[in-house]
């Protein structure tokens, strides 16, 4: 028999742990920042630079009054970056994408992982519509063995819910407000981790698969930006989001507009 | 003492803000978009005209310190922003700095929309070509199965 709140126990010391690591890493970078900061001075127009005709002329100087200048660096520090990039395994630490295919994980391609992202979660969103109506059912169980498979069978349940829906007259559920899928009932759902930019929200699982159904409500797919690594969504109120495989990351959802709440903003949801 | 600016949002100070850019611009392949520069200058701290100005200048600076270089993402930037990257002379972070600063201002320094002058560094900039590459391989599969 499963010991659930042992393994409750064990998935909250798991949380504790990665937020902890995830602290230590934001300061990390922060130091890094301070650090680059102090070495390069943050580039100022007003800044003297060494004279023209001097062998390092142009280069950005302390103004030392004696004459004797030091060159503070070319503004564009390699090392700094690689060492920064280093530090918190940025674009180099690929996260292939893997998902859970009749009990055993496989590795799929960002493409697949997004496609599977997104059909699961309409089909959650329809499930859940009918249930308002239906509180007992339950669509067809398939069983799957290739992640296409999983897919299409997604879509199945998706479309066996909507079927059941209209056969219920339910028929059209109204999506909710953006900012209401962000923060129902105006609370934050996520977090920023230390160090991470603002508008970076990062939320666990539960949330993540909430957001991306309730936004996925009545949102018609439209084209992607050409470079955009993901699929785009516009829904009815007008927001632009879309859901992507980030390299570093894994699921993400990015707003083309910024969502403002009392004490943050959205302009991206990661999974942690 | 003029004491630093902090913001409305959430209390952070100019050089959190700039190290969250820095961050996002490494830790993300799709980099920052300078939209997101202006919007927190303007909405978290208040900031307007000469002191957004450098505000923006800071978070610029920083991004092309570290190697991030700016590209319109045509589908999401103003118009006449096309897809590409964004070049200025030698493209040395100095020169990105002050082309990119010259331009907004010129354009009457609007608010922008998130494919304007996103900032990607090397890094990111390959992992992008290799997904969009291998989207065009999907699509052409299913295209010949279909």
């Amino acid at each position: 028999m499963l010991d659930t709140s042992k393994s409750s126990r064990i998935e909250d010391a798991e949380r504790a742990r990665r937020r902890l690591f995830s602290e230590v890493l934001g300061f990390c970078v922060e130091l890094r920042f301070l650090r680059f900061r102090y070495l390069y001075r943050m580039y100022s127009p007003d800044q003297p630079r060494v004279p023209a005709g001097n062998p390092d002329g142009g280069q950005w100087t302390d103004g030392d009054p004696t004459g004797e200048d030091t060159v503070i660096d070319e503004p564009l520090d390699d090392d700094f970056a690689e060492a920064l990039i280093d530090l918190i395994g940025g674009p180099n630490r690929r996260q292939t994408p893997t998902v859970r295919v009749g009990g055993r994980e496989v590795e799929v391609t960002p493409g697949q992982a997004v496609r599977l992202e997104v059909a699961t979660a309409q089909a959650r969103a329809a499930e859940a519509a009918v249930r308002e109506f239906d509180p007992t059912w339950r669509p067809r169980a398939s069983l799957t063995e290739t992640v296409e498979g999983e897919i299409a069978a997604a879509e199945a349940r998706r479309s066996e819910a909507e079927a059941r829906l209209m056969e219920l007259g339910g028929g059209y559920r109204a999506p909710l407000d953006t900012a209401r899928c962000l923060a129902p009932g105006g609370l934050r759902l996520g977090w920023r981790e230390p160090g991470a930019g603002r508008g970076i929200e990062t939320v666990d699982r539960v949330s993540f698969d909430r957001i991306l159904s309730e936004l996925l409500v009545g949102a018609r797919e439209v084209q992607s930006p050409a470079n955009y690594n993901g699929r785009s969504f516009l829904r009815s109120d007008g927001a632009r989001f879309g859901v992507r495989w980030s390299n570093s990351n894994g699921p993400t959802i990015d707003f083309a507009d910024d969502w403002f709440f009392p004490s943050w903003r959205i302009n991206k949801v990661h999974l942690k | 003492m003029k004491s630093e600016p902090r913001s409305r949002l959430d209390g952070g100070t100019i050089d959190d803000y700039v190290a969250g850019y820095v961050h996002e611009a490494i830790d993300d392949e799709i980099g920052v978009s300078l939209a997101s520069i202006v919007s927190d200058g303007r909405r978290s701290f208040g900031l307007e005209g000469d002191d957004l100005v450098a505000y923006v200048r800071r978070g610029v600076a920083a991004l092309a310190a570290i190697g991030a270089r700016p590209e319109h993402w045509e589908m999401y930037s103003r118009p006449g922003h096309l897809d590409g990257p964004v070049h200025f002379g030698a493209d040395t972070p100095e020169e990105i700095v002050e082309g990119v600063l010259a331009e907004w201002i010129a354009e009457g320094m609007p608010d922008l929309g998130w494919g304007d002058y996103r900032f990607i560094t090397a890094e990111g900039r390959a992992y992008l070509d290799e997904v969009v590459e291998s989207k065009r391989r999907e699509a052409a599969a299913s295209d010949d199965h279909g």
